[in-house]
C-alpha cells in the first residue's frame, strides 16, 4: 500500500519553502512531487517595470546567497547590449567577489549537509570558515550579503586591501585542505550516510538538463567559467572537478574541491589585478533596442538572462532562468528507491535555493 | 568512487583555450538546424540565433537532444513585432558549449507550441511557467498544472497585467487598474488601493533627467 508523505513548505528539514510528496512503499520512496512557488514576487515583471540602473538593485534581491551573480549576468547582459566596454580592473574584481560569494555558498552549503548528516562539529567548522569569507565580502563592499557591486560598465567600489582579501582566503584555503576535505572524503559517519544514496546518473542529469556542482558530480564538464569564459577567467589557471559516481558523496566532494579552487581563483586575481579605473562612464539607460542572453557559473550551477530592450528607459524582457530551476526536478530521479529518512538529506544535496526559483 | 576524490580534472578548455573561433558555434547550429527548414539570422555575444520554420520544433528537439546539445529553457514575451493579442516569441535556449543557441519561433493561438516535455523533462517547468505568465498552452502535454501560480489561480498573470505599471504617468497607470475593475470610467476618481501600480512602478522611474 502506498502511503504519501508530505514535508513542507515548511519543515525543519528544509530550508526555505516548499513542498514536496514522497510516495512511500514502507520505508522506501516510489515517487515524489514536488511544489515550488511559495517564494514567487514576481521580480520578472518587475523588472520590466524599472529603470535599468534600479533593475540591478531589484535583481541583487532574488536570493540571499548568491546575490552578486545576479546583478553580474544581468550588467553584462546590459553592457552586450549597449555596447559597453568594462575596465580591465574591473573585471578581476568582478571575479574576485564572484568567487568570494561562491566560497560563502559552498561553506554554507557544506555545513547544511553536515547539519543534516548529524556532524554539529564539522557543521561548526564549516560556519566558522563562512564568517571568515563575509567578514571579507563586507570588507570589501561594505556588506555582508547584497554587496552592491556590480553596475552596467564596472565595479561600485574598488579593491583598495588586497592583502587582506589573500590573508582570509589562504586561512580558508589551508582550513578546507587540512581539515573539511579530508574529513569529508574519508569520515565514515559521512561516507555511511552519503555513499550510493541518491543517485543521479549522467543521462538523467542531461536530460533534465542539470548544471553546476550536481551536474559535475554525475559526470558533466561542463562549467561556464571554462566552457565559455567571461571577465579574465580565461587568463586564469584553475580545475573543474568532476565526479562521475552522482550520489550524495559526490556532490559532497564536488563541492569542496571546488572551494579550493576557487581560492585558487581569488589569489590569482589579486596577484594580476591591473591597476587603473574600476569603472566607466555614467550609465544612462540608454539600452537600444535588441535582444540578448547572458550566463554565467553561479555558485549553484549556470544563470542565463535574457534581456529584451524596445530603446526606452525599462527592459521589454527580463527573463532569469536560476540554476536551481534546472536541478530541482531532478530530485524525482534521485529519491526513488531511496529511505524516506535521507529525503532530507538528498534534497540538501542539491543545495536548492527557492528564492532564485521562484524569483 | 572514481579515483581520488577531486584528481579529475575536464578535459575541455586547458585554459586560455576555451574561446572558439569566430563563427564555430554558428556552424554548428547550422548543421544542426539545416535539415529542419530552421534559418541562422545571426551571432553576437548572446550567441547564435536561429529562426524556427513554425511552431512544431519536436523533430529539432529530438536532433538536438540527440546530438548531446542541452536544453537550457524556453523563455516567453509578447512578440515585439506585431501587435496581435496573443502573439508571443517563443526562444528555446540550448547550449552548444562555447555558445548559446537561441532558436526563436511565434506562436499564436491559431498556431501553438507543441509540447517537448515528454522528449525533455526538463522543459516541463519551464512550459508550465509559460503558462501561468503568458496562458500560453502547449500542445500535447497531458496536463499543465501552475507552477508558480497556486491550483485555481487564472493562468496569464503577466499579460492580465501586461500594461500595469508600464506607464509615464503614475495616474494614468492606476486609471488603467480601477477601468479593469470596473470600478470606474472616469479619471477623477482615485482607484482602491488594491488596484494601484505596483510599488516601483513606472512613475518614479519615468521622471526624466533622473539621476543615476
Amino acid at each position: 500500500m502506498s502511503t504519501v508523505v508530505p514535508l513542507g513548505p515548511f519543515h525543519p528539514a528544509l530550508e526555505e519553502p516548499y513542498k514536496i510528496e514522497a510516495s512511500c512503499d514502507g520505508e522506501r520512496i516510489t515517487d515524489a512531487k514536488i511544489t515550488i512557488g511559495f517564494n514567487f514576487r514576481g521580480v520578472e515583471w518587475l523588472a520590466e517595470r524599472k529603470t535599468y540602473t534600479r533593475d540591478v538593485a531589484l535583481l541583487e534581491r532574488i536570493c540571499g546567497i548568491c546575490s552578486n551573480v545576479h546583478t553580474m549576468t544581468f550588467c553584462r547582459a546590459v553592457e552586450q547590449l549597449a555596447g559597453i566596454e568594462v575596465p580591465e580592473r574591473a573585471k578581476y574584481i568582478r571575479v574576485v567577489t564572484a568567487e568570494l560569494e561562491r566560497l560563502h555558498s559552498h561553506l554554507l552549503w557544506a555545513g547544511v549537509a553536515c547539519h543534516l548528516i548529524g556532524f554539529e562539529t564539522l557543521f561548526m567548522t564549516c560556519f566558522a570558515l563562512r564568517e571568515t569569507v563575509m567578514d571579507t565580502l563586507e570588507r570589501i563592499s561594505g556588506n555582508r550579503v547584497n554587496y552592491a557591486m556590480n553596475r552596467p560598465g564596472g565595479v561600485s567600489r574598488d579593491l583598495t586591501d588586497p592583502q587582506a582579501v589573500l590573508t582570509a582566503v589562504g586561512q580558508v584555503q589551508r582550513a578546507v585542505e587540512g581539515e573539511l576535505i579530508p574529513v569529508l572524503s574519508t569520515d565514515r559517519t559521512v561516507r555511511a550516510r552519503c555513499v550510493g544514496v541518491g543517485v543521479l546518473p549522467r543521462e538523467e542529469a542531461f536530460r533534465y538538463g542539470a548544471v553546476g556542482p550536481l551536474a559535475r558530480a554525475s559526470g558533466s564538464t561542463e562549467d561556464i567559467r571554462r566552457t565559455q569564459p567571461y571577465e579574465i577567467y580565461d587568463l586564469l589557471d584553475f580545475d573543474v572537478p568532476v565526479l562521475d559516481d552522482g550520489d550524495v558523496f559526490a556532490r559532497v566532494v564536488v563541492r569542496a574541491l571546488e572551494i579550493v579552487q576557487s581560492c585558487r581563483i581569488i589569489t590569482q586575481a589579486i596577484d594580476l589585478m591591473p591597476a587603473g579605473a574600476f569603472t566607466g562612464p555614467p550609465f544612462r539607460d540608454r539600452v537600444p533596442a535588441g535582444q540578448t542572453c547572458a550566463r554565467i557559473e553561479a555558485p549553484r550551477g549556470e544563470l542565463l538572462y535574457y534581456l529584451a530592450s524596445d530603446g526606452g528607459r525599462t527592459p521589454a524582457r527580463v527573463r532569469v532562468r536560476t540554476p536551481t530551476f534546472a536541478n530541482m526536478p531532478t530530485a524525482r530521479v534521485m529519491v526513488r528507491g531511496e529511505c524516506l529518512s535521507d529525503l532530507g538529506l538528498i534534497q540538501a544535496s542539491m543545495d536548492p535555493c527557492y528564492s532564485c526559483t521562484d524569483r | 568512487m572514481t579515483g581520488t576524490p577531486g584528481t579529475k580534472t575536464p578535459g575541455v578548455g586547458t585554459p586560455g583555450t576555451g574561446t572558439p573561433g569566430i563563427g564555430t558555434p554558428q556552424v554548428r547550429a547550422r548543421d544542426l538546424l539545416a535539415p529542419f527548414g530552421a534559418e541562422i539570422t545571426g551571432q553576437d555575444a548572446g550567441g547564435v540565433w536561429a529562426r524556427a520554420a513554425g511552431p512544431d520544433i519536436r523533430a529539432v528537439v529530438r536532433q538536438l537532444r540527440d546530438s548531446g546539445v542541452r536544453l537550457v529553457t524556453l523563455t516567453a514575451l509578447p512578440d515585439p513585432e506585431t501587435e496581435e493579442a496573443g502573439t508571443y516569441r517563443l526562444i528555446s535556449h540550448w547550449d552548444l558549449g562555447p555558445a548559446l543557441l537561441n532558436l526563436v519561433s511565434t506562436v499564436t493561438p491559431q498556431s501553438p507550441p507543441s509540447s517537448i516535455a515528454d522528449l525533455i523533462p526538463g522543459a516541463d517547468w519551464a512550459e508550465r511557467e509559460i503558462r501561468d505568465f503568458y496562458a500560453v498552452d502547449f500542445t500535447g502535454r497531458t496536463g499543465t498544472p501552475g507552477l508558480m501560480l497556486r491550483e485555481g489561480d487564472p493562468a496569464g498573470l503577466f499579460s492580465r497585467t501586461g500594461t500595469l505599471g508600464r506607464d509615464t504617468d503614475p495616474a494614468a497607470t492606476a486609471r488603467q487598474g480601477a477601468e479593469r475593475a470596473g470600478a470606474v470610467a472616469g479619471s477623477e476618481q482615485a482607484p482602491a488601493e488594491s488596484e494601484q501600480a505596483p510599488t516601483g512602478g513606472a512613475g518614479p522611474d519615468a521622471a526624466e533627467g533622473e539621476p543615476v
